[in-house]
Parts: structure tokens; C-alpha cells; sequence
């Protein structure tokens, strides 16, 4: 029953405060199974603390989180694994080489797609030797993204995946993005500060502002309607919403 | 601090912030320096009274211990400033960092010169010199950060706090020419720890060599070190190899299975350094052969501590070095009860470890080195008794206190000062020569309690844990 919901992900009046600092105040918001969604919002806006809250790594003081139709805060191992998720910066035992990064995590997993990671590890000229304590910002995201593709999941959340990655690697990944979307019921849910990315991959946005999700729709619904390119409608939503 | 617009004073009151940060060290220096104040007075008036000998023969432990705990704080934090970018490219930042760095060292060494020169036995020229080179080796140790200069620089300091008349006779009987020469030769170490700081760039080893408690860990952030430095040095010493090398990884292919509670505790012990706990005990022998060998025979009241707080420091610290990436962690799949469960297990394990390690290796070194082992063999059971309850209600307070300091130093300090009150339970415990049996007993009953009842809150703190 809970697999046949229309929603991925939901949120009900969520709020979370740091100290006296609100940064989720009442948010609703639902993520459509099979979309791809973009989470846009200003610098401290709280898309990560979102994205953490949705994924169960913070717990909200008010409201509730559920992901698969199971709350966030008590997700099972079930429900994990269909979960990928790369975190704005990524984290990794500084000693391990990529190769042994990767075995790791696939061992968690009931499932791992060697021939995927194999693929996309010799595309993304990820080298299985390297030292994680000497690879580049760019490399180590770009070794997460892969990290997070190998038990193929059913929803993957991205924070800022695209920051430390030069243009090819983001073309590559925002591939990667548009075939896995293609794939069946696929969701992905990232946020980014880069519009021109989110227009060639997602199909809805969504606008953190205030605590809240002030706008939540299609793309080309956003665009028709603010006649504007999205990085002007962003900017228009950020100073007059 | 925003206030003071001269950079030195800037650079003056970033020190004085350093010391004071977070509250409960600020306290702690704050009561060490109203307290050395006091012991420097009463060291004078003594004196003037004719009742020196005694105090004064007490006075070198004392400042030996404050001219190292505080030039200790004061390198580590001078070479925190200059191993970042800043310091090489913002316009007169070394020369206003130095020179605070210089002010402070100048009031550390005038606390011993205030306190005992021109008294009986405390000759002026050879007291200034003994503690500006014992500052300036400080200095050294702090910006170098060398495992070996740390661990031989630790045993010296242990002796020479041990041996206070031979540092007495030291400073006596050095002619001033040499205790001159000796004072000369410090500055100018000074001298040369200031120009090689202003020197230090990223691709010097030193650079990236961080103390902080992580190095109690660190065999694990040892592994992070060696990892930076691979950076630079692509050749790898044979110990930084074994060093980074897995203690264990599924084959290739392998995949939890049901159930797997064991492979979850061994894949959450990978990221434990490799025989921490075998390399414990060895410093534990090193420290205790050198103690023995220079004529001091450890009792179990002057060791005991060091065998309880040993394990936990070193693995508290891990932890939290470890914190940091708990929210990508969390995110494997593994429920949040069972990943803090096997993490906390893991720990568990290791620390055991640790501590049949260093026991063994005490038990070993009384029998094989002591004259009367036969003798101390007897205190044996309780003083294993004693040490696991320490251990436990050090280990409890651990669990509690990593998640809520904000640095693996603070949360060591909190452990630190704890262990304070354990000392003194231990000391009283086995005092003398022989065994206070009702302190044993009353110890032996009231931690256990008391642990289990920490243990508890900090296992509910960390199953709601923001992470």
C-alpha cells in the first residue's frame, strides 16, 4: 500500500529551530514519485537543514517527515536502501583508497551494480588507486555521486552536488541525472544555485523562502507564467515573494 | 576583541581568547593562574620567615608543570595562526603574532623568576635559563609536532617532574657562565622558532600536523595525517602504510546479510585505527621501563590513573573525530538504534582492548621488574577491580560528553577533570603501602551505579541526536 503512494517524500508542518534562529517554519511540501525536483532558495535559505530533515538527520521540534510512507526520524534499513544521498560535503575516511570507499559502502547494501560503478568510474575518470585524502573537491564529489549510484536507488537526494564540479563533469552528471530518470519511477530530488543545470534536468522547482515552500510546480508552468528564463524568475520570486 | 584595531593587540587578546575558550578551560586557567599567584607569594614570604626549605623544595614540580602546561597551549596555538594561509599574506601579521607570542612567553618564564630567583638554593642566572629552555623546548615541540619529539619530550617531562631535587641541584650547581650560555642558547632556539615560523608554507610536513585531542585517536587521525601528508610526499614510509591499510573489508562482492549484526560492528570498527590498543601498551612499558630504570618504582596510586584514563581519552576522541560524518553514515542502511548500538559495540571492543593490553603489560612489567612483586601481586585483583570501575564510569561520561562538546579537546578536558576525583579515590584507595579496603568497597559499589545511570542518558541523547 505504502509503496503504491503518488508521494515520495512529504512534509507536515515541519518546523526547525537552531537555537533562537527558525530556520523551517510550518513547512508543507510533497515530492511526486518519478519527478525531478530542483530545490532552489537564497544562501541560508535552509535547503540543506530541509534536505536533512526530510532524510532524518535532524529532528524537527514541530511536524513530521515521511519518506516511502515511513516517518523520516525512524527510517528502516528497507527503506535505506533504496535511498541514495550526497551530502554538500562529502564525507570519507581520509586513508581509504576510492576502491576501498566503494567496497565499503557496497557492503551495506543488499544489492550493488559493479558494472555500473565500473562504467561510470572509467566516464568520470574516477581512479580506483587514489587516496581520498588527495583527491581534489571536484573529485571527491564526483566519486560520492558514484558512491550514492551503486545500489541504483529509488530516490537519491543531492545537496549541492554540482558546486565543486567542472563543466564536463557537470554535463556528465546531469546525464547520468537524466537517464536514471528515465528509468521507471525514479525520483531525484537537488538542490543547486546553478538554474542553468536544473533547467536541463528537472521537471518541477521548488522555492525555499522564509522557512517555507513558496512556489512548488512544473517548470515550464513557472516560466509560462512569470515569462521569464528561470534564473530571472528566481531572482524575481527571491525579491517580491 | 573586535575593539582593539592595533594589530598586536589584536594578536595579544586572540592568545588570552585561546586560553579562555571554551568556558570550563577559562576557569580552569583562570584558578591555575590566581593559584600560581598565591604559591609565588607564599614561596617569598616563606622564605622571608626562615621556613623555605621545605616549600622550596616543592616549588620546581609546580613550576615545571605550569611552564609546560602553558607554553604548551601558547605553541599550539601560535602554530594553529601561522599554518594558514593568512599568515603569509595578510601585511604585518607575523611580526604582531610574534611579538604577542614573545609577550606571553615573557610573563610564563617571569612566573618562576618571580617566584623563587635570589632565594636559597635558586641562584638567579640558572633559574631564568632552566625554564626559558624549558619554554623554548615548548615552543619547539608545539610548532613541530614530531610523533617522536612529542613522546621523547613527554618522558623527559615526566622525569624531570618526578626528580625535583635533581632539577634543584641542576639549577644550584650550573656555574652562571654556563647557566649564561645555556640562557643564550634558548633565545637564540627562540629566535629560530619565530623565523621558521614565518617560514612555514604548505608543502613543510609540519604544516599539516595538527594537535588536538584527535591525536590521542590518532593513530586514527594519524591516518588522516599520513593521508595529508601522502599529499605531498607521494613515497610512503612503511609505517604509514601499515598504518592506512584497513584492519578488515568484506570481499569484494559481499553484501550484508541477515543476520548481521557482527558484520555491521566489524564495518563499523574499520574506520578504528589498527592495534591502537597494542600500541597503547607499549607507551604504557616505554614510559614505565624509563620511570623504573631512573631509579622511580611506580606505585599503583602514581599509575593507576594513567591505566584508567589512558583507554578512554584515546577512544572518546576517535568518536569524535568520527561525529563529523555520522549524517552521511546514518544514511547507509542500518537503523539509527543499530548504527549507534554497533558503533558504541565496536568502541566497546576496542577500548576493552586497550585496557587488557595495558594491564597485561603492567602485570608483566611488576613481576618482571620489581624487587617486591610478590608483594604487590596481592593488591593485583583489587587494583584491576579498581581500574575497570574507572574505566566504565570514564567510559559512561565519554558517551555522554563527546556529543555535546564542540571539539575533541573539550570533550578530553571534560574527561580530564574528571579523572581528577578518580585520581584521588585511587590514591586514597591504595595509599601507603597497602590496601584501604571500605574506599575499595564504597568505589566498587558507587561507580558501577553511578556509570550505568550516564550511560543511560547518553544513549537516549544519542538516539535523538541531530547529526
Amino acid at each position: 500500500m505504502q509503496a503504491m503512494d503518488t508521494n515520495v517524500m512529504t512534509a507536515a508542518g515541519v518546523v526547525k529551530r537552531f537555537g533562537r534562529k527558525t530556520v523551517l517554519d510550518g513547512l508543507d511540501w510533497a515530492v511526486p514519485r518519478g519527478s525531478v525536483v530542483g530545490l532552489l532558495g537564497a544562501n541560508g535559505a535552509g535547503k540543506t537543514t530541509l534536505i536533512k530533515c526530510l532524510l532524518g538527520l535532524l529532528r524537527p521540534q514541530a511536524g513530521e517527515c515521511r519518506i516511502f510512507g515511513e516517518t523520516s526520524w525512524t527510517l528502516s534499513a528497507e527503506a535505506k536502501a533504496r535511498i541514495g544521498y550526497v551530502a554538500q560535503v562529502p564525507y570519507a575516511y581520509p586513508w581509504m583508497t576510492v576502491g576501498q570507499w566503494i567496497r565499503y559502502t557496497a557492503s551495506f547494501y543488499p544489492a550493488w551494480n559493479d558494472a555500473l560503478i565500473d562504467r561510470l568510474a572509467r566516464e568520470w575518470d574516477v581512479t580506483m588507486a587514489d587516496r581520498i585524502g588527495q583527491l581534489s573537491p571536484g573529485q571527491m564529489q564526483r566519486a560520492a555521486i558514484l558512491l550514492a549510484l551503486g545500489h541504483e536507488p529509488e530516490l537519491l537526494v543531492l545537496d549541492e552536488p554540482a558546486a565543486s564540479l567542472d563543466p564536463a563533469a557537470r554535463r556528465d552528471f546531469l546525464q547520468v541525472i537524466v537517464e536514471l530518470a528515465g528509468r521507471g519511477d525514479r525520483t531525484v530530488l537537488f538542490s543547486t544555485h546553478i538554474t542553468s543545470d536544473l533547467e536541463r534536468v528537472a521537471d518541477r522547482v521548488a522555492f525555499l523562502k522564509g522557512g517555507r515552500i513558496v512556489h512548488f510546480g512544473l517548470l515550464d508552468e513557472l516560466k509560462d507564467r512569470m515569462q521569464l528564463n528561470l534564473e530571472d524568475s528566481f531572482l524575481e520570486m527571491h525579491r517580491h515573494v | 576583541m573586535s575593539r582593539v584595531r592595533d594589530p598586536f593587540g589584536r594578536a595579544v587578546v586572540s592568545v588570552f581568547q585561546h586560553l579562555a575558550s571554551p568556558w570550563f578551560l577559562g576557569v580552569f586557567v583562570g584558578f591555575y593562574a590566581v593559584l600560581t599567584v598565591v604559591v609565588v607569594i607564599v614561596a617569598r614570604v616563606a622564605s622571608a620567615v626562615g621556613r623555605g626549605p621545605s616549600f622550596l623544595a616543592a616549588m620546581p614540580t609546580f613550576l615545571i608543570l605550569s611552564v609546560w602546561l602553558f607554553g604548551m597551549m601558547l605553541s599550539l596555538h601560535v602554530k594553529k595562526q601561522f599554518s594558514a594561509p593568512r599568515a603569509r599574506l595578510l601585511p604585518g601579521f607575523a611580526r604582531a603574532h610574534l611579538a604577542a607570542a614573545g609577550l606571553w612567553l615573557s610573563i610564563l618564564i617571569a612566573v618562576p623568576f618571580a617566584g623563587v630567583a635570589g632565594l636559597p638554593g635558586f641562584p638567579v642566572m640558572g633559574t631564568v635559563a632552566f625554564f626559558t629552555a624549558l619554554a623554548a623546548l615548548c615552543v619547539w615541540i608545539g610548532i613541530v609536532q614530531a610523533v617522536g619529539l612529542n613522546i621523547a619530550a613527554t618522558l623527559g617531562f615526566i622525569l624531570l617532574m618526578n626528580r625535583p631535587l635533581w632539577v634543584q641541584g641542576l639549577i644550584a650547581d650550573t656555574p652562571p657562565v654556563v647557566a649564561a650560555a645555556a640562557l643564550v642558547l634558548s633565545a637564540a632556539a627562540l629566535a629560530a622558532a619565530a623565523r621558521w615560523l614565518t617560514r612555514l608554507h604548505e608543502e613543510v610536513p609540519a604544516y599539516h600536523r595538527e594537535w588536538g585531542m584527535r591525536t590521542g585517536a590518532d593513530l586514527h587521525a594519524g591516518r588522516a595525517r599520513a593521508a595529508d601528508a601522502a599529499t605531498h610526499n607521494p613515497r610512503l614510509s612503511r609505517y604509514a602504510t601499515w598504518l592506512m591499510r584497513p584492519r578488515w573489508l568484506p570481499p569484494r562482492r559481499a553484501t550484508l546479510r541477515e543476520p548481521f549484526l557482527r558484520e555491521v560492528r566489524r564495518l563499523m570498527a574499520v574506520d578504528m585505527p589498527r592495534r591502537a590498543s597494542w600500541v597503547s601498551a607499549l607507551m604504557f612499558v616505554v614510559l614505565f621501563s624509563v620511570l623504573t630504570r631512573v631509579g622511580e618504582q611506580p606505585r599503583p596510586e602514581t599509575f593507576l590513573p594513567l591505566l584508567v584514563v589512558l583507554p578512554v581519552t584515546q577512544l572518546s576522541s576517535m568518536w569524535h573525530a568520527r561525529a563529523s560524518g555520522f549524517g552521511q553514515e546514518l544514511m547507509r542502511p542500518v537503523e539509527r538504534s543499530r548504527f549507534f548500538g554497533q558503533l558504541a559495540a565496536a568502541w566497546l571492543a576496542e577500548m576493552s582492548n586497550a585496557w587488557l593490553a595495558l594491564h597485561v603489560a603492567g602485570v608483566a612489567l611488576v613481576l618482571l621488574t620489581w624487587p617486591d612483586a610478590r608483594f604487590w601481586l596481592t593488591l593485583a585483583f583489587p587494583a584491576l577491580a579498581a581500574s575497570a570501575a574507572g574505566n566504565a564510569f570514564l567510559l559512561a561520561n565519554a558517551l555522554y560528553w563527546v556529543p555535546r562538546a564542540r571539539s575533541g579537546q573539550a570533550a578530553v578536558f571534560a574527561l580530564v577533570v574528571l579523572t581528577l576525583p578518580l585520581s584521588g579515590w585511587l590514591g586514597v584507595t591504595f595509599c601507603g603501602d597497602g590496601l584501604r579496603t571500605g574506599w575499595l568497597v564504597g568505589g566498587l559499589i558507587a561507580l558501577p551505579l553511578l556509570s550505568v545511570a550516564i550511560a543511560g542518558s547518553a544513549c537516549r541523547r544519542w538516539l535523538r541526536a541531530d547529526v
